[in-house]
């Protein structure tokens, strides 16, 4: 709802930031992509409900941005003050790129150039700013829960 | 000895006062009274800038607690008027777009049509849709046109029973049938990243200047004819080329529209979303 509803109000030149994108990956990055695959798939599913893409589309994208970025190799990283604005960046391009190829696979006109300099490029910047408060706001609810179960 | 000398000073300011009495009239006293004034206005202002700023600040203390309720009151009065600010501007700017689309209507009386909010867009960038407040429950049905009075929209790709969701023009996957006003050139507009318009397939001899009007041709029978999709920004010709290019503004702000008027007396002939 906040995707769809809120953040159209805050567009800059029609372009909004991917909050649920964000926070799968955030998951991903402090749980795991095992632990973030739920989140993953829930909130692909919401987003293909929402949306007048192909349906799956979004799902398939943003499983497999989370399973990357998800990687042990990243977790290592995860106190790095540079981590979220790097997963921003990685996360915006492999979940659009994905979901790119997944139009071009059903038969959706896309012109990868002017997509990606005018429409992907622009996402990244407002990603990677709204990537620090949500990646935060992630990480005290990972610490709260760990706390809580002992 | 002190005795004697304040009745010397008494005798002498009779003395003076008698002689000023005398002289007062005369004029010969007005040296003396410039010469006072001269010394002591800055006094005087001095004092009386010191005793006003006192009087207020013992005012101020005296009626702290009225004032303390006066701001109260008036914190209360302003944020009243700033709630009713906001809604006479919400009100104003609902009523602007209802007169537009009234007279849209007024303008075309032929076309049945229904008016919806728009309450979601797509959550991608990379797809143009709407969702608006209508559905099937409404009499809706996918490939109805959807239009403001500033021009076409697109048209609805999905009805659910509360709900539809509406392909906008700009959005990769659109195409219309359109013509230009002036020379009835025809091609097809196709929405185009980021969020704008391409007229193609028009001819390279066909002659098609900036500021032309664009319409739908009604060719296909997917839109209505003569349904204003915006004006001509630039045109690309060459020589390598079969056909022009042409660059297409619309009035309509495809990221920011609040209301929409659903053609519904308009059935699209074998439309695929």
């Amino acid at each position: 709802m906040l995707q769809t509803s809120a953040l159209p109000s805050f567009s800059a030149g029609g372009i909004v930031p991917d909050v649920m994108l964000l926070v799968v990956i955030s998951w991903s990055l402090l749980r795991g992509a095992r632990a973030a695959l739920p989140l993953a798939l829930g909130g692909g599913l919401l987003l293909d409900l929402l949306s007048g893409g192909p349906f799956g589309a979004a799902t398939v994208s943003l499983v497999l941005t989370s399973l990357v970025m998800g990687l042990e190799q990243l977790n290592l990283f995860r106190d790095s003050v540079w981590l979220p604005l790097l997963a921003g960046i990685l996360a915006t391009m492999l979940y659009n790129g994905g979901y790119l190829i997944m139009l071009a696979v059903f038969g959706r006109a896309v012109r990868w150039l002017p997509t990606v300099q005018q429409v992907i490029l622009p996402e990244m910047a407002l990603n990677v700013a709204v990537m620090y408060p949500v990646f935060w706001g992630m990480r005290w609810l990972h610490r709260r829960q760990l706390v809580s179960t002992g | 000895m002190l005795r004697n000398r304040s009745t010397v000073l008494v005798v002498l300011l009779v003395a003076a006062l008698f002689i000023g009495m005398a002289l007062g009239p005369t004029g010969y006293l007005q040296p003396v009274e410039d010469g006072f004034f001269t010394l002591f206005a800055p006094l005087q202002y001095s004092v009386r800038w010191v005793s006003s700023r006192a009087s207020a600040v013992v005012d101020a203390v005296r009626q702290f607690r009225t004032l303390q309720a006066r701001v109260e009151e008036l914190q209360a009065t302003v944020d009243r008027l700033m709630i009713e600010n906001v809604q006479l501007r919400e009100a104003e700017i609902e009523r602007a777009e209802l007169r537009e689309q009234l007279q849209f209507k007024l303008a075309n009386p032929t076309y049945d049509m229904l008016a919806a909010e728009v309450i979601g867009h797509d959550p991608s960038n990379l797809l143009h849709y709407v969702i608006i407040d209508r559905g099937s429950g409404d009499g809706l049905a996918v490939g109805m046109p959807v239009v403001t009075a500033r021009g076409l929209v697109g048209r609805i790709a999905a009805v659910y029973p509360q709900a539809s969701r509406v392909m906008l023009l700009t959005d990769p996957g659109s195409s219309v049938n359109a013509q230009i006003q002036r020379t009835r050139a025809t091609g097809i507009v196709q929405g185009q990243a980021p969020r704008d318009l391409v007229m193609r397939f028009v001819e390279q001899s066909e002659e098609v200047e900036n500021g032309d009007i664009v319409l739908t041709s009604g060719l296909g029978g997917n839109f209505p004819k003569r349904l204003v999709i915006g004006q001509v920004r630039s045109v690309q010709r060459d020589d390598v080329h079969m056909f022009q290019e042409i660059l297409v503004q619309s009035a309509v702000q495809f990221d920011r529209i609040e209301t929409v008027l659903v053609v519904k007396g308009f059935s699209p002939i074998d439309y695929l979303p």
